[in-house]
């Protein structure tokens, strides 16, 4: 596309140079021609004016004097001036004198005189001469002179013309060497925009080869591309900038949406849990509606267990009490052997339905010790032994020696029993029961109580350790509350231990529990006093009668106290009926020992108590709380408070007449 | 636009003119064709040619100061026993001036006093030698009529020549009138005497 360009751009430089030289020689020639043919002419005028003015001034005498000859050779003097074409000398008439012809010039016809003058007639010059003497004018002479204007004027445009066409030919061969000096700068600029355009480059810079417009140009074109450099520059950083904005929102809009899928996980998890939980909320609610339901019917059960022995215990008091039959003494020895009978169920049954209430409020209280198996399998033995011999039961007991639990002593023998008690109990005529305490392969000690009853099938088992049922024998003929094996699990659990039980229907079931073992934790030695404690103590010399005093305000307890006593022909039993009164008779007959109920009218248990370690005289004097508030806060309490012991109603006439025991050898040591 | 015309190359339509003019004269001259003819003059005409040569002679004479008594003094041309010719010149110089000067025409007889004469002219009928005698010595052109006799020592002589009436000059008879005759004249004249005066 440049070519053409250059060429174009060359045609011109070369085309203004032509022209412009050729109007200046145009116009200098015509310039020139003008000036010389006006002064050529002005100077031919000038010089045929005097020419004719001279030969008028000759011929004057020829004409005044009429001498036709003379004029004539006058005139003929013209031929020294070849110009002269022809001459006429007119007389004062007008009528020709002398006439002069050049050589080889036609001859022509006279004019008419005119008034004097110079003019050019066609490629001649007229010249018309009046010749005055003293006034007078004597003729006038006529002159025709070949000015040559025409051919000078041919010659100047013959000259102008060979100039011009030299100084073309000089102009075109200095233009066309010269236009390169002018393009080629031109032609390299356009070069450099072209490759910025191409190359994208715009560090380029023309070379300023001159200090004129071309160098302008070079400089503007620099300046130019300076100014697009840097704006480039700057769009570029923009685009960049915008592109690296572009990454960084995009790499916020992933991480948004990595963050939103997590959201979405995490609400989809936390639905699914929320889900899990309500399920298990539906669960527990049913469970709980289970529970409550069982409850419920444990509640009219429960009634109904404790109507059935009272049922016997009333029954068979108000026959004894009945004067209106004679009653035999071996049948008032049954009866009485019904009612007490009836009467150890009751109790049992409120023990078991108080642990329960224990271990469901969390407030059971555990010494854990290092226990021995061994021990322990021995006491359960003597103790369940009648019971095994009467349903013909046998029971075998593995021997545990060495083994040891980490337990509480009472509540492990509690647990034992209970599995022992139902082993004997469900187990059919003439069944067997085994014992066995073996260390587990997690390192603990597992016990195992299996029978030979009916076993349980798998519903059975699913129920098993729920409270209050009793998997179908609540109308069987063995007593039972349904309390046991849910207390023996909470139990086992309090101990961080675990319990279950494999059964096989119509082979039997095996029970078992996992407790911490205590080998190498403590020496057994705990359990020793335990036993040694537990024993039954012989009663301490008498000496004399020790007194006893009873503040009690129930006359039922008060009986029954009363005749606890008698039976101990050592010890003599005063009572007061009011915290006050027990105060003063304590004060006033110093009693050994103290039996304190603390729900009394007026002055409380506590109260008195008070009063009685206040006083000196009584300070020394146990004192035995009997109460029916069984909770094992209350008995902290009032261990805390200064009792000596803290029974519980219904007394166990047994630990009663133990506590009384080491009331009365405290007293003992106290008085010393 | 036609005699003051400057311009080297005149227009076509100036030329049509030119020629226009041309053909004007042309036939203006056919129809007053009254040239006089190069013949022998007549007597009537030579009396009339004398007068004007009488005349014209003055234009080439220089006369000292001294001849005229004040500056605008008439050159006085006296006729000595020409009366006819007095009167021809009269008609000739009527409101004529020569050298910027007056012509006055003086009718002169013998015994006529000569002062105050610039040119005189002797006729034939008179005694030339007084009338030039009288002027001897004196700036005055004095010139002599054909016929008189070669003795008649005048400057200018007329002389019929062919018919056509023509003149001699004698320079020595100027200059001893301390007259100065222009070298124009003697041009036209028929003989010049240079110095050899009688």
């Amino acid at each position: 596309m440049n070519p053409p360009v250059q060429r174009t751009v060359s045609r011109k430089l070369v085309s203004v140079a032509l022209l412009t030289t050729l109007v200046v020689l145009v116009l200098s020639i015509a310039a020139l021609c003008a000036h010389t043919l006006r002064t050529d002419y002005r100077r031919l005028t000038a010089d045929m004016r005097v020419q004719s003015e001279l030969m008028g001034h000759m011929t004057a005498p020829a004409l005044a004097f009429h001498d036709r000859a003379l004029a004539r050779n006058n005139l003929n003097l013209l031929r020294l001036r070849p110009e002269v074409l022809a001459a006429t000398l007119y007389d004062s008439h007008g009528n020709v004198f002398a006439t002069y012809t050049a050589p080889e010039q036609p001859a022509k016809a006279p004019v008419e005189v005119e008034q004097d003058g110079v003019h050019v007639e066609g490629g001649e010059l007229v010249v018309f001469s009046r010749i005055v003497q003293d006034k007078d004018v004597l003729g006038t002479l006529h002159l025709r002179v070949d000015h040559g204007l025409y051919d000078r004027l041919a010659g100047l445009i013959a000259i102008g013309l060979l100039v011009t066409a030299i100084a073309m030919v000089v102009a075109y061969l200095l233009s066309t060497r010269l236009h390169q000096a002018v393009t080629a700068p031109i032609l390299s600029i356009a070069e450099i925009a072209r490759d910025v355009v191409e190359r994208r480059d715009y560090s380029r810079r023309a070379s300023k080869a001159s200090d004129d417009e071309i160098g302008l140009l070079a400089d503007s074109f620099n300046d130019m591309l300076s100014e697009i450099q840097k704006r480039t520059e700057a769009l570029e950083r923009s685009n960049q900038e915008i592109a690296r904005e572009v990454g960084e929102r995009s790499l916020a809009q992933q991480e948004v949406m990595r963050l939103n899928a997590e959201l979405e996980q995490r609400v989809r998890e936390r639905t699914l849990q929320l889900e899990a939980i309500n399920e298990q909320l539906l669960q527990a609610k049913a469970v709980a509606d289970k529970a409550n339901q069982a409850k419920s019917e444990f509640l009219s059960s429960m009634s109904h267990e404790l109507r059935t022995p009272l049922n016997a215990i009333l029954g068979f008091t108000q026959l004894l009490d009945s004067d209106a039959v004679p009653i035999p003494t071996a049948k008032r020895h049954e009866y009485l052997n019904h009612i007490l009978k009836a009467g150890k169920h009751l109790l049992v049954l409120i023990n078991e339905v108080l642990d329960l209430a224990k271990v469901e409020s969390g407030t059971l209280s555990l010494s854990l010790e290092t226990v021995s198996l061994s021990e322990v399998f021995r006491e359960c033995r003597e103790m369940i032994e009648p019971t095994t011999t009467q349903r013909r039961v046998r029971m075998t007991f593995a021997p545990a020696s060495g083994l040891h639990v980490v337990a509480d002593r009472t509540r492990l023998k509690q647990v034992l029993l209970n599995l022992l008690s139902n082993a004997v109990k469900y187990n059919r005529e003439g069944g067997a029961v085994a014992v066995e305490g073996r260390r587990s392969a997690s390192g603990r000690v597992r016990v195992t109580v299996q029978d030979t009853g009916k076993g349980l099938d798998a519903r059975q088992r699913a129920l098993l350790f729920q409270p209050f049922n009793r998997l179908g024998q609540e109308a069987g003929p063995e007593e039972g509350t349904g309390i046991g094996l849910v207390v023996t699990k909470r139990l086992v659990e309090l101990m961080d231990g675990e319990i279950g039980l494999t059964s096989t229907v119509d082979v039997g079931s095996v029970f078992w529990f996992e407790l911490a073992s205590g080998d190498g934790v403590s020496p057994d030695g705990a359990p020793a006093d335990g036993d040694t404690r537990r024993d039954p103590s012989p009663l301490p010399p008498a000496e004399g009668r020790r007194t006893v005093l009873y503040v009690e305000d129930n006359p039922a307890n008060l009986r029954l106290v009363e005749e606890i006593v008698a039976l101990r022909t050592d010890l003599r039993l005063i009572s007061a009926a009011e915290g006050g009164l027990g105060v003063t008779m304590a004060q006033a007959h110093r009693p050994d020992v103290i039996l304190m109920d603390l729900n009394l009218p007026g002055m409380g248990g506590v109260e008195a108590l008070e009063r009685l370690c206040d006083d000196p005289r009584t300070r020394d004097i146990p004192v035995i709380a009997l109460t029916a508030s069984a909770m094992p806060r209350d008995v902290d309490a009032g261990l805390a408070m200064g009792f000596f012991r803290y029974l519980t109603k219904p007394l166990d006439v047994a630990v009663f007449l133990a506590a009384l025991d080491d009331a009365l050898a405290e007293s003992v040591l106290r008085a010393r | 636009m036609t005699g003051s015309r400057r311009t080297p190359w005149p227009s076509a339509w100036a030329r049509w003119g030119w020629v226009w003019l041309a053909a004007l004269a042309a036939g203006a001259a056919w129809a007053v064709d009254d040239r006089p003819v190069d013949t022998a003059d007549t007597p009537e005409t030579e009396l009339r040619t004398k007068a004007a040569y009488l005349y014209k002679f003055g234009a080439f004479v220089d006369w000292p100061a001294k001849a005229f008594p004040s500056a605008d003094a008439p050159v006085v041309i006296a006729l000595f026993e020409a009366d006819a010719l007095a009167d021809e010149l009269s008609l000739v110089v009527g409101g004529r001036r020569l050298q910027g000067r007056p012509v006055a025409v003086r009718k002169l007889h013998a015994g006529d006093p000569m002062a105050g004469v610039h040119v005189l002219f002797v006729g034939r009928g008179a005694d030339p030698q007084d009338a030039l005698s009288l002027v001897r010595g004196q700036p005055v052109l004095t010139v002599a009529d054909t016929a008189l006799p070669s003795t008649v020592r005048s400057m200018i002589r007329f002389q019929m020549i062919d018919g056509r009436l023509r003149f001699d000059v004698s320079l020595k008879a100027a200059e001893q009138a301390s007259l100065g005759i222009s070298a124009r004249l003697l041009a036209v004249a028929h003989h010049v005497d240079t110095g050899t005066a009688p």
